[in-house]
C-alpha cells in the first residue's frame, strides 16, 4: 500500500474493509495522539490508554465521518472528549486527589523529557525546565489546558481549536492568553534555568 | 501586559505573522514600556521552551493492541449490545422493583398499624367472637366498667406507647368490674365477682400483692385478646367448646360491629388513657377469650390458673374444661 495516501483516502479504504489501511492510519496518528493525551492527562500511562481508546472509537465510528471538516479536527475532538471523560471519572478524581504535579515536585514529575542534541549538562537543564513546563501545563484548569496544548504544543489553528473544543474563537483566544499568563507565573520561579 | 499586545499578538510577532504597521507600533511601545519588554522576553522563552518539547514515541505494539481490541469487540458483539439494553433494562426493572417495595411498605399491616390504620389492625388481630359483641355491648354499657372499652381515639403513636394492642386495663379499683359485668348478663352477679375478689385477696404470690396487681388486671383486660389461630391450635379445647372456632372465624367480620357496640364515653377513654400510661399492659403473658355468651377461655401460667380455677369454683362459677399443662381453661360464670 502506498505510504503517500492521505487520511481521507485511507478512510475510504477502511470503509471498504481494508484493515491494513486502518493500521496505517493508526501508525500515522498514534504518536500525536499519545503525546496529546499524555499532556492533557499529565501522564504517559493514561495518555497511551486513552489514545488506544480513541483509535478503537475511530474504527467504530468512522462511518460517521462525513469529511465536512478536517480529519485532524475530528480525531482531536474524539481525543478531547475521551480525555475529558477520563479526567472527570470518579476513579480518576479519586486517584488524582493529592497527586497533582507541581513545580515543587518537579524532581518526581511523571513527565520526562530527553534532549539528545544538547550537551549532557544543557540537556539535563533543559529537560528539567521542559518537565516543569509540562507539569505546569498538566496543572492548568481544563479549559485553559486543552487550548494551550492544542495551540502551543499541537500547533492547531484558532479556528480548528474552536471546532475541537466547541467554543468560540474569541473564547479560545481569551483562554489561551490567560493560560499562558498562568504558565508564565508558574515558570517564573525557574526562569533562571531557561 | 497591554491588552493590545497580549500573548496572542506576541505569538504572531514572534512567528512573524503580523503586519508592518502592527510591528512598528509594537516596536515603539516596546521601547517605551519596560513591563511590555519583560512580557515579551517571557513569551519568547516560553515559545522556545514549547518548541523544544519532543513528541511522545510509541511502538508497533500500540497498533497491535488497538487491532486486538477491535477484533475482541467484533468477536463478542454482545458487549456492544449489552450497554444499549442495559440502561433500558436497569431503569425499567429497578423502577418496577422500587414501586413494588414502596407499595408493599405502604400497605403492609405492620406499617398500617404504625401509621394511622391502627384501629382496624387491632380489631383484626384481636378477633373477637360473635358472642363477645353482645358481651361487650352489655359490659360497656356500664360507664364504670373499664375492662372492655374501646381504644381511645388518640393518635396511634400514643396508643402504641400506652397499650400496644389497644387493650385498656383497669386499675386496682376497677379490677373486679369485668367479671361483675359478665356475670350481670348471666344473672349471676355474685359468682365471678366473688371469684375475682378471691383472686385479688388470695395469698397467691402472683396476684395477691400490690406489685402483682397488673397481672390480675391482665386477666381482665385480655379477655378479648386471643386470635383464631391461637385458639384452634390448642389441644383439648374443641370437644368442650365446639362453637368456639366458629365464633373465632366470624370474629373478623364482626370486629367493626364490636367497635360500634362500645358505648364508653370520652371521659372513660381519657381515664383509661391515663391509666394505661401509668402501667404497661403485659398482654403477651396472659390471654383469655370470650368464647360464648357466658363462657371464658382463660389462659394463665399454670400456678395462676390453678388459683383462678379454685377461686372461680369457690365463687360459684363453673369450669367446663381445663388443661393445666397448656395453662388453658374454659369457665362459665353460671353452672350448667
Amino acid at each position: 500500500m502506498p505510504e503517500e495516501l492521505n487520511d481521507n483516502e485511507l478512510i475510504l479504504r477502511i470503509r471498504d474493509g481494508d484493515e491494513r489501511a486502518f493500521r496505517m492510519l493508526v501508525n500515522r496518528w498514534r504518536d500525536r495522539l499519545v503525546t496529546f493525551c499524555s499532556r492533557w492527562l499529565g501522564n504517559r500511562v493514561d495518555g497511551e490508554e486513552v489514545a488506544q481508546e480513541v483509535c478503537v472509537i475511530l474504527y467504530e465510528k468512522l462511518h460517521l465521518f462525513r469529511g465536512e471538516s478536517l480529519f485532524s479536527t475530528w480525531i482531536y475532538q474524539i481525543a478531547v472528549n475521551r480525555c475529558r471523560n477520563r479526567h472527570g471519572s470518579w476513579w480518576n478524581r479519586l486517584t488524582r486527589n493529592g497527586k497533582r504535579v507541581s513545580s515543587v515536585d518537579r524532581e518526581t514529575s511523571e513527565i520526562t523529557v530527553v534532549d539528545h542534541e544538547s550537551s549532557p549538562e544543557q540537556s539535563a537543564q533543559k529537560s528539567q525546565a521542559q518537565a516543569i513546563l509540562l507539569a505546569a501545563v498538566a496543572n492548568l484548569p481544563v479549559q485553559f489546558r486543552e487550548v494551550i496544548i492544542l495551540r502551543d504544543l499541537e500547533d492547531r489553528s484558532y479556528d480548528e481549536i474552536s471546532r475541537i473544543t466547541g467554543s468560540s474563537e474569541g473564547t479560545v483566544k481569551s483562554r489561551i492568553n490567560r493560560g499562558r499568563a498562568m504558565l508564565q507565573e508558574t515558570l517564573a520561579e525557574v526562569r533562571d534555568e531557561f | 501586559m497591554s491588552s493590545k499586545f497580549d500573548t496572542i499578538f506576541l505569538e504572531r510577532y514572534i512567528k512573524n505573522e503580523c503586519t508592518d504597521a502592527e510591528r512598528e507600533a509594537f516596536d515603539s511601545a516596546l521601547r517605551d514600556s519596560p513591563s511590555l519588554r519583560s512580557s515579551f522576553d517571557q513569551m519568547k522563552k516560553y515559545a522556545a521552551l514549547i518548541n523544544l518539547l519532543p513528541e511522545e514515541k510509541t511502538s508497533e505494539a500500540f497498533t497491535d493492541n488497538v487491532m486486538r481490541t477491535i477484533r475482541l469487540k467484533k468477536e463478542k458483539p454482545q458487549l456492544a449490545i449489552f450497554p444499549a439494553i442495559r440502561g433500558l433494562f436497569t431503569r425499567e426493572v429497578l423502577g418496577v422493583l422500587t414501586a413494588v417495595v414502596v407499595l408493599a411498605l405502604i400497605f403492609s399491616p405492620q406499617l398500617r398499624s404504625v401509621s394511622g390504620s391502627f384501629e382496624t389492625a387491632v380489631m383484626d388481630e384481636v378477633a373477637p367472637s360473635v358472642a363477645m359483641k353482645s358481651e361487650v355491648s352489655k359490659i360497656s354499657s356500664d360507664p364504670e366498667s373499664p375492662v372492655l372499652q374501646s381504644v381511645p381515639s388518640k393518635s396511634s403513636a400514643d396508643r402504641l406507647q400506652s397499650t400496644p394492642k389497644g387493650l385498656a386495663y383497669s386499675t386496682e379499683a376497677n379490677t373486679h368490674s369485668a367479671p361483675a359485668e359478665i356475670n350481670r348478663q348471666t344473672s349471676e352477679a355474685d359468682a365471678p365477682q366473688a371469684a375475682m375478689n378471691e383472686l385479688a385477696s388470695a395469698p397467691s404470690p402472683i396476684i395477691s400483692t400490690a406489685e402483682e396487681k397488673p397481672e390480675q388486671i391482665a386477666l381482665m383486660g385480655t379477655i378479648r385478646n386471643v386470635t383464631e389461630g391461637e385458639y384452634s391450635t390448642k389441644k383439648g379445647i374443641s370437644p368442650t367448646a365446639p362453637s368456639m372456632k366458629d365464633d373465632a372465624l366470624q370474629s373478623k367480620s364482626k370486629s367493626m360491629k364490636l367497635e360500634e357496640s362500645f358505648d364508653a364515653t370520652p371521659a372513660d377513654f381519657e381515664t383509661k388513657e391515663e391509666r394505661s400510661e401509668q402501667q404497661p399492659f403485659p398482654y403477651s403473658r396472659y390471654k383469655a377469650h370470650v368464647t360464648g355468651t357466658d363462657t371464658l377461655l382463660v389462659r394463665l401460667p399454670e400456678n395462676q390458673l390453678s388459683a383462678f380455677i379454685a377461686a372461680w369454683k369457690k365463687s360459684g362459677g363453673t369450669v367446663i374444661s381445663t388443661d393445666i399443662e397448656d395453662t388453658l381453661a374454659i369457665v362459665r360464670a353460671k353452672g350448667p
